[in-house]
């Protein structure tokens, strides 16, 4: 295992005699660019803090053998005189500046001992070439690559079905690797908040790319809102506002269970959490007597009946800006849960294929209870009041809120001692012909000819008086009554 | 001694008393209430909500409502315990005069004749109208009852029979609103001749003039009263 070999010759050499040894760059008069000197080793394409991508860097998957190799490292405290020698350079980041001529490359590649130490790797007492092995004596081998997937079996294993382990087809470029999220030399244990992959601050790891408009452009990815939306939304707020570690983070959805972050599938794979056929166990993580509802009512049936046209959570309550109900943001808030509901139930084609009646929306929005709801009078029945929320079933149903048996307990629970009577007759009343009631509508033509006729004898009465004062007797002003 | 009749510049400033405080009070309530319940009542017809005040506006409107209740009270009892208000029930009370005043009242406008119809206190359309808001105000207060308190309602009648109450609430509330728009609009605002308004309601009082325009038989029967009055005043002083 070449990352395990120790240093043989841990040579004490200061800066300066380094660079006497090798040659001062400022000598040739070019700083940058060139083939030999520390500008050569330098140059732009070789990228020795490049880490291999293809894994992660999680202590604990570290095969048990290693440990003692580890441990030993660590006590025998070998490695402190190597890393002393690559601080020698990379310990002064106004030394590396001046080498590269790049302060933004400098910092990257200055590596500060004592936070160093502080890391997961450090505190064990790692050495720089056990993870840049082959990096070999000034000036360094040509680029080579950290192999985090060395150590860390499983998460290389379990990148290599993540998006982010898929180089891009025609591109080539590759998503995230182990340092995107992880950091270089600043790893931390997941749990410790000054984590790159802490739970409290993981969007922020995340937001890097994923609010990147050109990077995600290039990846296919159009929405770059997501995170932002996310932090609006109650699971968002729940996190930074409540700082609730119970709140979901962006992994919680979009990473497998059980292997977290590092099996994050796009949401069309069928292996994504977040794949319809998985939304809803997703969600049931956390909302499980929610779940259990769905599966008890209509959707949920439908749904694990395989039928398309059946909501998930999603459908109703948005993804990563999901609100609480009572927020007017949220789509299932009273104010506009019935367009959500409508948006299925008076779509074209829907309601005859299931057999439900036209015009849900419309027949609500004309009711005393619609027509009080676009007031902005909140404390009306939406479709939730009645049809209930998760558990919906059709009013055939015995079980269902709106079957006839439960109105009066249904409309009663807003409208205490409502008669039975509620239970007789239709609630979504579209219009009389529509209903098929003869008396409704011989009432409606009755006062269509009645107004009809009233208002003939208004204007014939305006119109005969109008008469006599301008051709009968123009002279005379006024009618017969006052 | 011919019979005693007021000058005819007189006819201008004596007045009688058409309508007397106790109906003034009433047109009044009348008119509040049921412009409260128009404009509060409209919108929900209309499908349009009140925004952001909708349960004030069904607050003010069930106190409009109750008003005109109350004042429905009122009447009744006015016609059945007062005196005036017992003999103004019964002059406005449809009588087979009424036919032959209409007949008169079209030909009159015509121009086929120049005699214009006896009426009485109240015209045919007077007490057409008077009828109308009788008729529109019990249908209004039961049907709307029905709906302030249709838990209650639901208890006696179906849900579909419910919808029908609605539905002839919100009909008879269009009648009544244009028979107004339409009818009483113009005969105490429009009309030529009274434009811009009767004053009538306002103190009850009315000149001789228009009296004894519109209301030839009332005036003949004030002119009788007034002669019995002097004649006995003649006798007095004898």
């Amino acid at each position: 295992m070449g990352i395990f070999r120790v240093p043989v010759q841990p040579l004490e050499r200061t800066m300066m005699t380094e660079l006497f040894l090798r040659g001062f760059p400022w000598r040739s008069g070019r700083v940058s660019g060139q083939t030999s000197g520390c500008a050569g080793t330098h140059d732009a394409d070789a990228r020795p803090d490049r880490i291999d991508r293809g894994s992660t860097a999680r202590c604990n998957s570290v095969p048990l053998p290693l440990w003692g190799l580890v441990l030993g490292l660590a006590l025998a405290g070998a490695p402190s005189a190597e890393a002393q020698t690559c601080l020698t350079c990379h310990g002064s980041a106004d030394f590396l500046r001046s080498v590269t001529g790049d302060s933004a490359r400098a910092a990257r590649l200055t590596v500060d001992p004592e936070e160093f130490r502080s890391t997961v790797h450090g505190a064990m007492g790692f050495s720089c070439e056990l993870c840049h092995a082959g990096i070999g004596d000034f000036p360094h081998a040509a680029s080579p690559r950290v192999a985090c997937g060395g150590c860390h079996h499983r998460e290389k294993e379990q990148l290599g079905h993540s998006v982010h382990g898929q180089p891009h087809a025609l591109t080539g470029e590759e998503p995230a690797a182990c340092i995107d999220c992880h950091s270089d030399h600043h790893i931390r244990r997941p749990s410790d908040p000054q984590s790159t992959v802490y739970r409290l601050t993981v969007f922020e790891t995340c937001a890097v790319c994923h609010e990147d408009a050109d990077k995600m452009r290039r990846f296919g990815q159009e929405n770059v809102h997501t995170v932002a939306s996310y932090l609006n939304s109650v699971h968002g707020r729940g996190l930074i506002a409540k700082g609730l570690t119970v709140a979901p983070i962006c992994t919680d959805c979009h990473g497998k269970r059980g292997t977290g972050a590092h099996e994050i599938q796009i949401v069309p794979d069928s292996g994504s959490p977040m794949h319809r056929e998985h939304v809803v166990e997703t969600c049931g993580r956390c909302h499980a007597g929610i779940m259990a509802q769905y599966d008890r009512g209509l959707h949920g049936e439908q749904f694990r009946a395989g039928n398309l046209d059946s909501p998930t959570c999603i459908s109703c309550h948005a993804e990563h800006g999901i609100q609480a109900v009572a927020n007017p943001a949220s789509g299932v808030n009273p104010l506009h849960i019935s367009r959500t509901c409508t948006a299925c139930h008076d779509r074209e084609g829907f309601n005859t294929k299931y057999g439900i009646r036209a015009a849900r929306g419309n027949t609500f929005a004309r009711s005393f209870h619609g027509i009080a709801l676009g007031s902005g009078q909140l404390t009306v029945a939406n479709c939730e009041s009645c049809h209930g929320a998760h558990e919906i079933l059709p009013s055939s149903d015995p079980r269902s809120m709106i079957h006839a048996s439960n109105l009066v307990a249904t409309c009663g629970s807003c409208h205490p001692g409502i008669g039975k009577g509620v239970a007789q007759g239709r609630i979504h009343v579209a219009s009389f012909e529509e209903e098929q009631s003869l008396v409704g509508a011989a009432v409606r033509w009755f006062y269509i000819i009645v107004i009809g006729v009233t208002v003939v004898y208004a204007f014939g009465l305006i119109a005969l008086d109008q008469y006599r004062y301008r051709v009968v007797d123009p002279r005379r002003g006024g009618g017969s009554h006052a | 001694m011919p019979e005693w009749e007021p000058y005819e510049h007189d006819l201008d400033h004596i007045t009688v008393t058409r309508f007397t405080r106790h109906e003034q009070i009433q047109h009044m309530i009348l008119i509040v209430s049921f412009a409260l319940l128009i404009v509060t009542g409209l919108p929900v017809l209309l499908r349009t909500g009140v925004s952001g005040v909708f349960s004030l506006r069904t607050w003010v409107h069930h106190l409009a409502g109750a008003t005109l209740i109350v004042l429905a009270v009122y009447h009744t009892f006015w016609i059945l315990l007062t005196e005036e208000g017992r003999r103004d029930f019964g002059s406005v009370l449809p009588r087979v005069q009424d036919l032959r005043d209409l007949v008169q009242f079209v030909k009159y406008h015509i121009g086929t004749t120049d005699e214009p119809p006896q009426v009485d206190k109240f015209d045919p359309f007077e007490k057409f109208e008077y009828f109308a808001v009788v008729w529109g105000s019990i249908i209004m207060i039961v049907t709307g009852l029905m709906m302030w308190f249709f838990e209650i309602t639901l208890r006696v009648f179906p849900k579909w029979a419910y919808d029908l109450v609605l539905l002839i609430h919100g009909y008879e509330a269009v009648l009544a609103l244009l028979a107004v728009i339409l009818g009483h609009l113009y005969n105490v605002h429009l009309k030529p001749g009274v434009f811009p308004m009767s004053r009538v309601w306002l103190d009850g009082k009315m000149t001789l003039r228009k009296l004894k325009e519109h209301h030839p038989r009332e005036y003949e029967r004030w002119l009788k009263a007034q002669r019995i009055q002097r004649a006995e005043g003649v006798e007095r002083t004898s």
